[in-house]
């Protein structure tokens, strides 16, 4: 139970080291190059550990249908985006909408049933999950009155 | 304005991406899985480059190093999440990682780590992130 939650705290701590990691590299290479390299890294390192945990079993793959080896493209869509919503927004406001985005279309596609995932219903507390979860958002992303426009202090 | 649908479509790529990575994985495997997504995406990645003639990997000497490997988290990120997984479930997993994200997120920005000014937030902000907290849980559970 705890280790559980201690592995998924380590998980989203390290979604956004690489956030920030990435949007580095994007200061330097197109976006495109960015996205080339994230996922050049992630496909090692897979690798990697793939071997590390299954050793020669890793390479028996079981019944591949074609539209697997276009899995790939919706990975491109993630860091491409993500990287530029960060460069446009700054890390906070970006993961923070990334996330909303990323729940309520979660939320979405398990009430029509999409994908061929089991449907879940939307309920009441979900609608109030999301009502909650957007006033948030616009709260944080709300613009002070009267053009207070301090909100980086400078070094 | 863009920048917040690129945020958004990037939500909704991620939600795809772990509905597919889901699917494949039971046929195939995790770890294959893993590596077949990222790897057909890093070819494509690659095609793209090529094809519009984008010259700026030869800046990638100036970025340091570490920064070149975050990639490679990925791999990290996704065994925490399955052990994680099969530990608590899906709901108490995913509400974590994604308070643990927003959080250290906000922490890293207002320390001013990686060379952006620190990030100085008002209270309304910080009931913002309570809320987005609270919207969390109510959905995951």
């Amino acid at each position: 139970m705890i280790m559980g939650i201690v592995m998924a705290l380590a998980a989203g701590s390290l979604i956004s080291v690489q956030t920030m990691f990435n949007n580095k590299v994007n200061e330097a290479v197109s976006s495109q190059t960015t996205t080339a390299l994230v996922l050049g890294m992630g496909f090692l390192a897979s690798f990697c550990m793939g071997l590390v945990f299954e050793g020669k079993e890793y390479f028996t793959l079981g019944p591949m249908k074609p539209w697997f080896w276009f899995s790939g493209l919706l990975g491109i869509g993630v860091v491409t985006c993500v990287v530029r919503g960060v460069k446009l927004l700054g890390p906070s406001s970006a993961i923070s909408i990334v996330m909303a985005s990323q729940l309520i279309c979660a939320l979405w596609w398990d009430s029509v049933g999409w994908f061929g995932l089991e449907r879940v219903p939307f309920t009441l507390q979900k609608a109030i999950g999301a009502i909650v979860l957007i006033g948030g958002l616009i709260l944080f992303k709300a613009k002070p009155k009267r053009g207070q426009k301090f909100e980086r202090v400078p070094q | 304005m863009k920048g917040f649908i690129y945020a958004c479509l990037g939500g909704a790529f991620l939600t795809l991406q772990g509905v597919a990575n889901a699917v494949i994985g039971e046929h195939i495997g995790t770890w294959q899985a893993a590596t077949i997504t990222q790897g057909t995406g890093f070819v494509a990645a690659i095609l793209l480059v090529w094809l519009v003639g984008d010259r700026s990997w030869r800046n990638l000497k100036q970025v340091k190093l570490v920064y070149r490997f975050g990639g490679a988290f990925a791999a990290f990120i996704l065994f925490s999440n399955i052990t994680a997984f099969h530990q608590n479930g899906a709901a108490l997993t995913v509400s974590a990682v994604l308070i643990a994200q927003i959080t250290v997120t906000l922490v890293m920005e207002k320390i001013g780590w990686f060379g952006s000014a620190p990030l100085r937030l008002r209270p309304s902000q910080w009931t913002g992130v309570g809320l987005m907290v609270i919207g969390i849980l109510c959905l995951t559970f």
